[in-house]
C-alpha cells in the first residue's frame, strides 16, 4: 500500500515536472482577443497548424502534435498539452506548418482535428482551407479562406520560431493588425487556391511570435 | 480415387489458370493494373460495405429527404443517369454536368468531369454540399444520422462504435463504391478466353486500338487522364472543365476521359450529355473540323469510313457488363424500405 502511495507520488512529481504546454493567443493592438459570431471585426478565425515540433539544444525534434485546428471562439483548442520535452531540455526552436501538407491533402478522408465535419474542407474541390478569416473592416463585409496543396498554388507555410529556453509554457502569439491594416484592405474575398492565398498566407507566417 | 483426385488438381489449376488477382480484399482479373486507392487507411469490411450501400440509397443525404446518390447514379444504368442530359438534383434543379456512370474507381486518382476532387472519400463531399444536387453539408448529415438509431446501429456494426463522424460517413461510402466494379463484359471473357469475338467485332477490336486506345485504354478503357475532345463548348454552359480549377490555359477545356465500358447502360454522352447514341460521337470525331483540330494538338487521326463505325460500334458493344448492372449486390437493400415504413408510423 505504501509503496504504491509512493510509485504514485512520484509519478505526479516526474509529471509535474515535464508538464509543459504550448499555447496559442491572436492580438490586436497588443491585447489578446476571442471571437464569437456576433463580433464585428473579427467574427471567426480557425487554422490549422501541423507537425508542431520543438527542437532542442541539440537538435533532435520533438513531435508535439500531428495536426491541430485553433478556433479563436473556443479556449480549449488554444492550449496544446503534455509531457512535451522528456527532460528540463532548453528548447532551441518551435516549428510547425501553418496548414496541411500536401501528401495529407490528397490522401483521402481523416478523422479528429481533420473530420471535413470541421469546416475547414472544400467540398466542390478537394483541399483543406488552412486558415479562415471573417469579419467586418470600415464597414465592409471581408472573407479570407486560404488554402489550396498543389503547385503553383501551394499556400501551406513553414514557421520556425525562435526560443532558446526552458519554460512550462511557450505562448505563440499571432498579431492580426497588420493583416487587418494591409492584406485585408487589398483583398477582402478570397475562398479559393490563388496567388493572393499564396501571398497572403506568407505574410501571416510571418506574424508569429513567441512571448 | 487417385482418378478423381487427379481430375480435381486439373481442374483447380485450370480455375487458378484464369486469374482473379486479389488486392487488400478486392477481387479483379489479373489483366487489371494495381488499383490506385489505398485500402490501408480502408480496408474493405462487409459491414461498411453495406452501411455505405444503405447511405448510397438514402435520402437522409439531401436537405429534404429528396435525392440520394442513386437518384444520379442508378445502378441499371451503370450508376449514371441515363437519358439525362445534365443532372438533375434538389427541389428540381439542374446541374451543370452529366452524372457520370460510377464503376471500377479504385483505379482512378481524380474525380468529376474536372478532376477538381483528388480522392474517393472526398468526392461525396461535393454531391451532398452542391446546392444544385443535395442541398445539404457534412456537419448537418452527421447529426442526423447521430439521431437515428437505424444508423447508429449500424455505425456501430461497421465501425465498432455508434458515433457518427465525417470520416466514418465517406469511409463507407467508399467501401460501398470501390465493390462497383465492372470486368465481366464479353470483352472480359474473351481475356479469360472463355468466349470469342465474332469477325466483327475482331475488325472493330483492331480499329479501337489504332484510334481510340491511346486514351480509352485497355482494359479499364480509359487512362483516367484528362483530356480535350473538341466539342465545341456550350455557351448557355460555358464549362472550361479542368482549366477552371487548375487555371492553367492548358488545362482550358479538358474533361476526364470516361471508360467505354457500359456505354449501352450509360446514355448520352460527354460531359455535357449531347450525344445520344455512339454513330453521333463518331461522327464528331471523324468529321473534317475535328479531325485537323487534333492533328494541331498533335493527337493521333481517328479516319473512319462508314463500315469501320459499324465494325468499332460492334467492338464497344462487347464491353457492356451485363452482370454488372443486374448485380444485386450493388442494387437498393430492401432493408431500407423497412425503415423507411417503419418511420413513417
Amino acid at each position: 500500500m505504501r509503496s504504491r502511495l509512493l510509485i504514485l507520488i512520484f509519478f505526479l512529481a516526474t509529471s509535474a515536472l515535464h508538464a509543459q504546454r504550448i499555447s496559442f493567443s491572436a492580438a490586436i493592438n497588443d491585447s489578446s482577443i476571442l471571437v464569437s459570431e456576433d463580433d464585428k471585426l473579427v467574427s471567426k478565425l480557425t487554422f490549422y497548424i501541423s507537425n508542431l515540433q520543438l527542437q532542442t539544444k541539440n537538435d533532435s525534434l520533438i513531435l508535439v502534435k500531428d495536426y491541430h485546428l485553433l478556433d479563436f471562439s473556443d479556449t480549449s483548442s488554444l492550449v496544446i498539452g503534455g509531457s512535451l520535452a522528456d527532460s528540463n531540455q532548453e528548447i532551441k526552436s518551435i516549428q510547425f506548418l501553418l496548414g496541411i501538407d500536401s501528401i495529407t491533402s490528397v490522401s483521402g478522408v481523416f478523422g479528429g482535428a481533420l473530420d471535413p465535419t470541421k469546416g475547414m474542407y472544400w467540398s466542390w474541390q478537394s483541399g483543406y482551407v488552412n486558415f479562415k478569416i471573417e469579419g467586418e473592416l470600415n464597414a465592409e463585409k471581408y472573407i479570407l479562406h486560404l488554402g489550396g496543396y498543389s503547385f503553383p498554388f501551394k499556400a501551406v507555410q513553414k514557421v520556425e520560431l525562435e526560443v532558446n529556453k526552458f519554460a512550462k509554457e511557450y505562448h505563440i502569439v499571432l498579431p492580426l493588425d497588420d493583416l487587418l491594416n494591409i492584406e485585408i484592405p487589398k483583398d477582402r474575398t478570397i475562398m479559393s487556391p490563388s496567388k493572393e492565398a499564396v501571398e497572403i498566407a506568407k505574410q501571416i507566417a510571418s506574424y508569429f511570435y513567441v512571448r | 480415387m487417385k482418378n478423381r483426385f487427379f481430375a480435381l488438381t486439373v481442374i483447380s489449376l485450370f480455375l487458378f489458370s484464369f486469374q482473379l488477382a486479389e488486392w487488400q480484399g478486392l477481387n479483379f482479373p489479373n489483366y487489371f493494373p494495381k488499383p490506385q486507392y489505398n485500402f490501408e487507411n480502408n480496408p474493405l469490411d462487409s459491414n461498411k460495405i453495406e452501411l455505405g450501400r444503405l447511405l448510397f440509397y438514402d435520402a437522409i443525404l439531401s436537405r429534404d429527404n429528396s435525392i440520394s446518390c442513386s437518384t444520379c447514379h442508378s445502378p441499371f444504368s451503370a450508376f449514371s443517369h441515363n437519358d439525362h442530359q445534365l443532372s438533375h438534383g434538389i427541389g428540381d434543379s439542374i446541374g451543370r454536368r452529366n452524372a457520370p456512370p460510377l464503376f471500377n474507381l479504385a483505379w482512378q486518382y481524380n474525380f468529376m468531369w474536372d478532376g477538381a476532387i483528388n480522392h474517393l472519400d472526398m468526392q461525396a463531399l461535393a454531391p451532398i454540399s452542391s446546392a444544385s444536387e443535395m442541398g445539404s453539408d457534412l456537419k448537418k448529415v452527421v447529426q442526423r444520422l447521430q439521431n437515428d438509431t437505424f444508423y447508429s446501429t449500424r455505425f456501430y456494426r461497421a465501425f465498432n462504435d455508434s458515433v457518427v463522424t465525417g470520416e466514418r460517413l465517406l469511409k463507407a461510402l467508399s467501401q460501398f463504391q470501390l465493390t462497383l466494379n465492372s470486368a465481366n463484359s464479353k470483352y472480359d471473357r474473351v481475356q479469360r478466353k472463355e468466349e470469342v469475338f465474332t469477325k466483327q467485332e475482331l475488325k472493330g477490336y483492331k480499329l479501337f486500338k489504332k484510334a481510340c486506345n491511346s486514351c480509352h485504354q485497355e482494359p479499364l478503357f480509359s487512362t483516367y487522364g484528362f483530356q480535350q475532345n473538341f466539342i465545341e463548348m456550350d455557351s448557355s454552359l460555358n464549362d472550361f472543365g479542368k482549366g477552371e480549377v487548375t487555371l492553367f490555359s492548358d488545362d482550358s477545356l479538358k474533361f476526364k476521359i470516361p471508360s467505354l465500358r457500359n456505354l449501352k447502360y450509360s446514355y448520352p454522352y460527354m460531359h455535357d450529355g449531347r450525344f445520344y447514341s455512339l454513330t453521333k460521337v463518331l461522327d464528331h470525331y471523324t468529321q473534317e473540323k475535328t479531325q485537323q483540330k487534333f492533328k494541331n494538338s498533335g493527337l493521333k487521326k481517328i479516319d473512319l469510313t462508314s463500315d469501320e463505325k459499324v465494325d468499332l460500334i460492334a467492338f464497344i458493344l462487347t464491353l457492356n457488363d451485363k452482370e454488372f448492372v443486374f448485380n444485386s449486390k450493388h442494387r437498393f437493400p430492401r432493408e431500407l424500405l423497412t425503415k423507411w415504413r417503419e418511420s413513417n408510423n
